[in-house]
């Protein structure tokens, strides 16, 4: 049975965890104690602020000792965590484990507090000259945009708008970093319940770094198809648009009826590319996919079949390397801006 | 169907409550579909939709999960404790 496990506002001590976990048996005792300290990734830090969703968070605790006391034979563990607001130096939490020998105490305590950190509903808001921020939340939105709603900005978006360089605990930006991207799932049968395509395409793209700024399901309606199309496309800071489904050659499948018109260029590479890439994963049944991508305004969009693994192929080969240099193009970023220029007069 | 929803840290900054009792729509029958609703109704969210878990009555639940009436439904943002 576990012992102690809570959430506290008071400050801690480490002789009550220490004193949980002391038991005749036990000839090794390991803890650990995490306190505020003045800096977080170059920024100063005066003030931690800790929020908890406090039952929920002493359950997944006791769930995580629990766990660890059934993987490692012999070990009590004991662990509490503060909320509030806690000075530099201040204890935030504090964890014992107590075992027969050394090795398990130490390896114990260790797992404890990494899998605390992963998984247990904190929340830590840091507090210095830079403003509060809370650690871990990366801030999507683009700073030219902030506050002043659309149309306060003109182009040089995609370079200066990046997410924050200084989240790392969001994980690293990848190829996409801060490209804006809106998905539209077609489809008559799905609903957001149940549209694996577009939550697969939204896990890719903001994987790799992708802001997925809208998110729209509609039916293979032509003209609602092609509104949602023209509506997102205008949207300045918007990168490109990804649609699935409604591609095939059934009487249903509009996407590229309601797409076609709307494009000012079209890109038939991408048609050409996709199905050669297919082809190597279902045959000829490749080419019954219009698979198309083209340029509406300054957006590009990419029209991708229905099924999952064509949305994978698709944004994995040819959408992710492909978007950061054809944004830029299209933008008057790229290298060449001076022909494109040229080109478009 | 009626939930209560609770944010925290950065999702409650936006959201601007810490909790709200709510009638889903019939079509929101999942955490899938519940995130997309919770996009729809805090657009400023929605970049931050695929950072987001929910928890469902303290447990943490996968993006296939059916909801059921009364289900209190926490929007957890990335977690930092320790």
């Amino acid at each position: 049975m576990t012992g102690l496990v809570a959430i506290r506002t008071e400050s801690l001590s480490l002789d009550e965890v220490i004193a949980a976990v002391t038991r005749p048996e036990a000839g090794a005792l390991a803890t650990f104690s995490g306190l505020v300290r003045n800096h977080a990734d170059g920024r100063r830090v005066t003030l931690l602020e800790y929020e908890a969703y406090a039952s929920m968070a002493e359950k997944e605790m006791a769930r995580i000792v629990a766990a660890i006391e059934a993987e490692i034979p012999d070990v009590t563990l004991a662990v509490l965590h503060r909320i509030g607001s806690l000075e530099v130096g201040e204890i935030a939490i504090v964890c014992a484990a107590s075992s027969p020998h050394r090795d398990e105490a130490f390896r114990a305590c260790r797992i404890l507090i990494d899998r605390i950190k992963e998984t247990v509903p904190i929340w830590k808001r840091e507090h210095g000259p830079d403003g509060p921020y809370w650690v871990g939340w990366r801030d999507a939105r683009c700073a030219p945009d902030e506050g002043s709603g659309h149309g306060g900005h003109t182009h040089g978006h995609t370079q200066d708008g990046g997410a924050r360089p200084s989240s790392p605990d969001w994980g690293p930006a990848g190829a996409l970093a801060a490209q804006r991207v809106a998905v539209l799932t077609v489809s008559d049968s799905r609903t957001s319940a149940d549209d694996e395509s577009g939550l697969l395409a939204r896990k890719l793209l903001s994987e790799a770094g992708a802001i997925i700024v809208k998110a729209a399901i509609l039916p293979d309606e032509p003209t609602r198809i092609a509104s949602w199309i023209a509506e997102q496309a205008q949207v300045e800071s918007t990168a490109a648009l990804v649609i699935t489904g409604g591609t095939g050659i059934a009487a249903r499948d509009q996407t590229i009826e309601a797409l076609s018109p709307l494009l000012t260029r079209t890109l038939d590479g991408f048609g050409e590319a996709f199905r050669r890439l297919s082809y190597d994963q279902i045959g000829p049944r490749a080419v019954l996919s219009r698979a198309l991508a083209g340029v509406v305004g300054t957006c590009l969009v990419f029209a991708l079949p229905g099924s999952p693994k064509a949305v994978e192929l698709a944004i994995r080969e040819l959408i992710i390397p492909l978007l950061p240099h054809a944004a830029a193009l299209l933008r008057g970023q790229g290298v060449h801006h001076h022909s494109e220029h040229n080109h478009a007069r | 169907m009626h939930v209560e929803i609770l944010y925290f840290a950065g999702a409650r900054d936006i959201s601007g409550n810490d909790r709200e009792s709510v009638d889903l729509p019939v079509q929101v029958k999942s955490i899938a579909s519940f995130l997309l609703w919770l996009s729809d109704r805090y657009p400023d969210l929605t970049p931050h939709i695929p950072s987001l878990r929910i928890a469902r009555n303290e447990t943490f639940a996968d993006n296939d999960e059916l909801l059921a009436a009364n289900d209190v439904l926490a929007v957890i943002p990335p977690v930092a404790g320790g």
